[in-house]
């Protein structure tokens, strides 16, 4: 991806459906993630 | 190898993040990596989340989910309920066993309604979507069929009540070629040519290729797609411009070819 990729643990892996698996991702130091980016509009 | 996923877990949750990875049956790439390589305690890298389409204000939301489109939608309905509006999920899937958050969506109780095509047939879209109701947002992700659907009985809906009001993609000048171009998939193998008058998204449906999509207004980025080669022509409200020039994804709901040829990550 074009913005530089962070580096996480996988802390959790869950089967949530045939097929389908969740990962949970986390810092290694258990820091804070940055937040969710929203998508841009313009005016 | 970068793969794109959407984020399902509880975005107020700032010390972690939660995808959804559907196996890709014919994927020799990301999922089957994810699914049967990666385990707790490996370092993954991963790219500042995108991909999250806010939820408008309104007092009541319907959600219609299809399969794994269900992933996006998750945080949605996390907002909903904790800004206790009214909101109705209607999620549809093959099978039970395929439908992935069955068990957290359980707690929701009456909102959230189940649809396996094996025992109820495909979703009942005029009966939810029927009567158009102003007060009511509607937010859809799932399969290319799925949203035709939702869009055309939406047709009748106040404007903008489909996805997001507030929400209006960047106005964007004629596409600069008039011209078909390909897009080699490099994953599955095949080309398939893009005329003119249809996107990159509906062409790669026609011939059978299913990408996510919500929007398809190059607004949600739920369609992002790696380009391996090939200039995209973006057309998208998503990227900025540093992104554009780096020329390494595409939203393939609305930008296309600059060249003759594109390769995608598919
Ligand atoms: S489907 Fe929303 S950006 Fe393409």
């Amino acid at each position: 991806m074009p913005e530089k990729a962070l580096e996480l643990r996988i802390a959790g892996k869950a089967t949530a459906a045939d097929g389908v698996v969740t990962l949970t991702l986390a810092r290694p130091d258990g820091g804070r993630l940055p937040d969710w980016r929203r998508a841009r509009t313009s005016t | 190898m970068t793969r794109q996923y959407s984020l399902c877990g509880n975005r107020w949750d700032a010390e972690t993040y939660r995808v959804g990875v559907l196996r890709e049956v014919a994927g020799r790439g990301g999922s089957a990596y994810v699914h049967d390589v990666l385990a707790v305690g490996d370092l993954v890298g991963l790219g500042g989340p995108r991909n999250n389409f806010p939820l408008v204000p309104a007092s009541r939301y319907l959600f219609v989910a299809g399969g794994i489109g269900i992933t996006p939608l998750l945080p949605m309905v996390h907002q909903a309920e904790l800004l206790g509006a009214d909101w109705t999920l209607v999620y549809g899937g093959r099978t039970r066993g395929s439908m992935a958050f069955l068990d957290e969506l359980a707690v929701h109780g009456e909102r959230v309604h189940v649809v396996p095509q094996d025992e109820c047939g495909l979703i009942d879209l005029p009966r939810w979507l029927g009567a158009p109701d102003p007060a009511t947002k509607v937010y859809c992700c799932g399969p290319g069929p799925l949203l035709d659907a939702v869009e055309r009985i939406c047709a009748a809906w106040p404007p903008f009540a489909l996805r997001t009001e507030r929400f209006v993609a960047r106005e964007q000048g004629a596409p600069s070629r008039t011209t078909p171009f390909d897009v080699e998939l490099a994953r599955t193998g095949g080309t398939v040519t893009v005329p003119p008058d249809l996107s990159v998204l509906e062409a790669l449906g026609k011939a059978g290729v299913e990408v996510l999509s919500s929007c398809r207004q190059g607004l949600c980025g739920t369609c992002e797609t790696d380009v391996l080669a090939g200039l995209p022509e973006h057309r998208d409200s998503i990227l900025d411009d540093a992104e554009r020039a780096a020329g390494d994804c595409m939203f393939v709901c609305v930008s296309r070819s600059l060249g003759d040829r594109l390769v995608l990550d598919l």
